[in-house]
């Protein structure tokens, strides 16, 4: 009935051409008739009538639950019942603003149905949905840059709670630098549109950011200025915060004003290294306080003044808990346009234990040059003594020992030499004197010698002459003594063998000025060296994995000559050949011979054998390697053990030069410093070789152990690494 | 006949001195001494000279060879720190053909080391070039050294060609 009713009302209405959707519906939803616009957004026929139910079109039909109490009650307003409602129109969906009212019947004032116009605002949700929802911050100004419009992204970039807080707002309010607004914007005006310009802005909680801004300019119909729209995103945020938070070295940023130079920005590590409990701490600390200082910070401002950065300068600083460090600072200094200081940026480095080290190894060479110079000195002063006891020294006065200097001193002598070597050959050579085989044979060595003296300026290196003479006196002297028992004159051989000794006597002053020259010489080899050593940093030997048997064999090789010099031999007992171990294999294999030296030098031979004996023994205990170096000699005193002293560079135990042995000092403590670095352990046990004896008794045999431990690798070992 | 003997070695003539006076006062020995890389190499390259024993140091100057020269710059080490006598033993027993080395000297039995170096320090090389005679230079020695060390590699190629 009143579908009629309705349709009689409003006929006609279909043809209306109003720019909006205007439709008639019963209040169950049947579609009583609608204009043109309607029919198009809801794809009805054009003309004719309508035989469908609005209902159809509801994405959500509930939407329309309570539709006519709802209308009552804005018409009791005497408002419009307007809503948002999204329909399926054939599968689109369509975002529809839709206002109603409802339709009586003119004579009966019956309630029939609904009034409605619908406009299609599905592009303009979409667009603010967009707004909304893109991840990058979007404005507008208007003429007086106060902003107009900002979506989500861009409250949040600023640290604002919803987009409406910012509504208003000056925009110059948000960047650092004032005048890089003005900046901005002229250029905005000179151009018509920025692209991707940086500049620094401040969050709602003052903290800094860089944004990338890109902007066009909104103009008037005059075509002046007219505000503007844009994007805004933080500059390269994650990259940037993540190299800053994990880089290995402290960075930061100070801003400078009023005298106080403040900390703006920094990382982890820099609040690690200045003992900051975090990074909230550090900020607006004053950075003053962390130099060593106020002369030192004077110092490194003033340099820094002076030449715009500073790279790698090596700062004393001390910490917020009031420890002192060492740091390398690369820095440098932030300036405004009138070329103002106003802060600076750099990075830090802590190289407190670098400098330890160095200062460290400073002093361990101070103790070896010293151990050096006391031999120096005794070669020096003990040349001195045999000098002086063996004057008259032709060489007294010279200053420039060239061979040559020694040969003139040498030549009349040796004319000497020759004219009564002649006499004893003319002797060996008559065929009326009775022979030997043994003249026989030294009368060809004593033609060989004459040939050498006689011609050695033909064929000998000047360089070599001194030496070789001397060598061919030795040999003389030699067969003097062999032959002093044939059938020769006495006197001969006598004149013979001093004429000989005053050569040598020449000779040897010559050496000894010579050696007494090179001790001056090494003095000053020393002393540039340890120059050399303390301006550098020493670098890390790479680790690699070696086996025992290998590493003892390497050892042992290493000082085969010097065991054989001194008659030693090694028994090896290695119970655990394969067993492996990861360290630098120059420092492990030196620190295994210099124990192994210092076994050989204080060996005594026992008493039942014609050579020392020493012992290397390997065995795996608790996943570590044991290794023992025991020899028998030389006690070690126990209070020298017990103090370790024994491990301290440069110290020479008492009993170290026992029977003119010479103790150096440097074996034991470079070997603690390797065993140091690789988590070994290395000990020493000094007790009497005999059983029972009093062990303070140092004029008795002892065995001597030492004992080095060193973790096995397992090449998934736990905290195992391939790097020194 | 005298045996031959090449010696390269920098300190021939000075620390060294000594060593060489028991073989010449023995009456065994042509000794020929070249004091750098360069020296060594021209040595080495005569026909005529017939070395059976080349005693090398590790560490030598470079002479007047450009091609030492390169690499003494190149390490950028002082002119003690250089170690050219490997990049000789490697230009005379590796690229002989190349550099003009006739074939009795590019025998690497007839070579040894006397150097400063530790072992450990050169023993990758020296097995690369087959070198074994190997003696570091201590100051325990006495001056007859060199000539036991002449007197090794003799037997050495003896026991080899025998």
């Amino acid at each position: 009935m009143s579908h009629e009713r309705l349709l009689e009302i409003t006929k006609g209405l279909s043809f209306l051409e109003l720019p909006i959707g205007v439709y008639v519906v019963t209040f169950d939803g049947r579609l009583v008739e609608a204009n043109i616009k309607a029919r198009e957004i809801l794809e009805l026929p054009l003309d004719g009538q309508i035989e469908d139910s609005i209902l159809r079109f509801y994405k959500e039909p509930s939407e329309r639950d309570g539709l006519p109490d709802k209308l009552r009650a804005e018409e009791a307003k005497g408002q419009y019942l307007v809503s948002q409602l999204t329909f399926n129109v054939n599968g689109k969906l369509l975002h529809i603003q839709d206002h109603a009212r409802s339709i009586k019947d003119p004579v009966t004032q019956e309630e029939l149905g609904f009034l409605c116009c619908m406009m299609d605002i599905t592009s303009e949700v979409r667009y603010r949905k967009m707004f909304n929802d893109l991840p990058v911050g979007v404005y507008g100004l208007d003429s007086d840059d106060k902003i107009e419009r900002v979506n989500e992204a861009f409250a949040e970039l600023f640290g604002y709670g919803n987009p409406e807080e910012l509504i208003g707002k000056q925009i110059q309010e948000f960047y650092v630098d004032p005048e890089e607004a003005q900046e901005f914007r002229e250029s905005l005006e000179e151009k018509g549109e920025l692209k991707d310009y940086i500049v620094q802005v401040r969050k709602k909680n003052k903290e800094r950011i860089y944004v990338r801004v890109s902007a066009i300019q909104l103009k008037s119909s005059e075509g002046k200025y007219n505000g503007r729209e844009g994007t805004v995103m933080e500059a390269d945020k994650e990259r940037y915060k993540r190299i800053l938070e994990v880089a290995p070295i402290g960075l930061f940023e100070v801003q400078s004003q009023d005298g106080e130079d403040r900390i703006v920005h920094c990382n982890d590590q820099f609040v690690t290294i200045n003992e900051f409990d975090n990074q909230e701490q550090a900020y607006h600390f004053d950075m003053k306080r962390l130099h060593a200082s106020l002369d030192d910070y004077n110092e490194f401002i003033k340099n820094l003044g002076i030449k715009g950065q500073l790279l790698d300068e090596e700062v004393r600083i001390k910490t917020l808990k009031d420890n002192e460090k060492v740091v390398r600072v690369s820095v440098r200094a932030l300036r405004d346009r009138n070329h103002q200081a106003i802060g600076r940026i750099g990075v830090v480095r802590d190289v407190t234990e670098l400098r330890h080290k160095v200062e460290e190894l400073t002093d361990d060479i101070g103790q070896v040059l010293h151990t050096y110079s006391s031999a120096l000195v005794d070669i020096k002063l003990s040349g001195d003594v045999l000098m002086d006891s063996m004057k008259p020294d032709p060489f007294e006065s010279i200053r420039d020992l060239l061979p040559e200097v020694a040969l003139k001193e040498l030549k009349e002598p040796l004319n000497q030499l020759v004219l009564v070597l002649n006499r004893l050959l003319g002797l060996t050579g008559s065929q009326e004197r009775e022979t030997t085989p043994l003249l026989i044979e030294k009368r060809d060595d004593l033609l060989r010698l004459k040939h050498m003296f006689d011609n050695y300026e033909k064929e000998i290196p000047l360089e070599h002459r001194p030496a070789v003479l001397r060598e061919a006196i030795f040999e003389l002297i030699t067969i003097c003594d062999e032959i002093r028992g044939e059938k020769l004159p006495r006197e001969l051989i006598r004149q013979i063998k001093t004429q000989g000794q005053e050569l040598l006597r020449i000779l040897n002053l010559f050496t000894l000025r010579k050696m007494r020259d090179l001790t001056y010489t090494m003095g000053h080899t020393v002393r540039a060296l340890r120059e050399f050593v303390i301006s550098g940093d020493r670098v890390k030997q790479t680790k690699s994995v070696q086996d025992i048997s290998t590493l003892i064999a390497l050892a042992i090789k290493n000082i085969g000559e010097f065991a054989h010099s001194r008659n030693v031999q090694f028994r090896r007992k290695v119970e655990c050949p394969d067993a492996v171990v990861n360290v630098v294999e120059r420092d492990m294999i030196r620190a295994l011979a210099n124990i192994l030296h210092n076994a050989i030098k204080y060996s005594w031979k026992r008493m039942d054998s014609t050579s020392s004996l020493v012992m290397v023994r390997a065995q795996l205990v608790n996943d570590r390697v044991r290794m023992e170096v025991e020899n028998y000699g030389v006690p070690i005193p126990k209070d020298e053990i017990k103090e370790g002293l024994i491990f301290e560079l440069g110290f020479r135990g008492r009993l170290s030069s026992d029977r003119g042995r010479m103790g150096t000092g440097v074996g034991l403590a470079d070997a603690l410093r390797v065993l140091n670095e690789h988590e070994g352990i290395i000990s020493v046990k000094s007790h009497p070789a005999v059983f029972g004896r009093k062990d303070d008794d140092y004029t008795q045999p002892f065995l001597t152990t030492v004992t080095l431990s060193l973790p096995v690798y397992h090449p998934q070992g736990k905290g195992v690494t391939n790097e020194a | 006949m005298k045996h031959k003997v090449l010696w390269i070695e920098d300190g021939a003539f000075a620390e060294m001195q000594n060593m060489s006076a028991p073989i010449y006062v023995s009456g065994k020995y042509d000794l020929v001494i070249a004091i750098d890389a360069t020296e060594g190499l021209q040595q080495l390259r005569q026909e005529a000279k017939q070395f059976e024993t080349i005693i090398v140091d590790i560490r030598l100057p470079p002479g007047t060879d450009p091609e030492f020269q390169k690499i003494y710059k190149d390490r950028n080490e002082s002119r003690t720190a250089s170690k050219l006598g490997l990049a000789l033993l490697k230009r005379v027993l590796k690229e002989g053909e190349r550099n003009k080395i006739p074939k009795h000297h590019r025998e690497a039995s007839k070579f040894g080391i006397f150097t400063v170096e530790g072992y450990t320090e050169l023993q990758a090389e020296l097995e690369d070039l087959e070198v074994k005679v190997y003696h570091q230079k201590m100051e325990l020695y006495d001056r007859s050294k060199l000539r036991d060390i002449i007197e090794e590699i003799r037997t050495q190629n003896l026991t080899t060609k025998r």
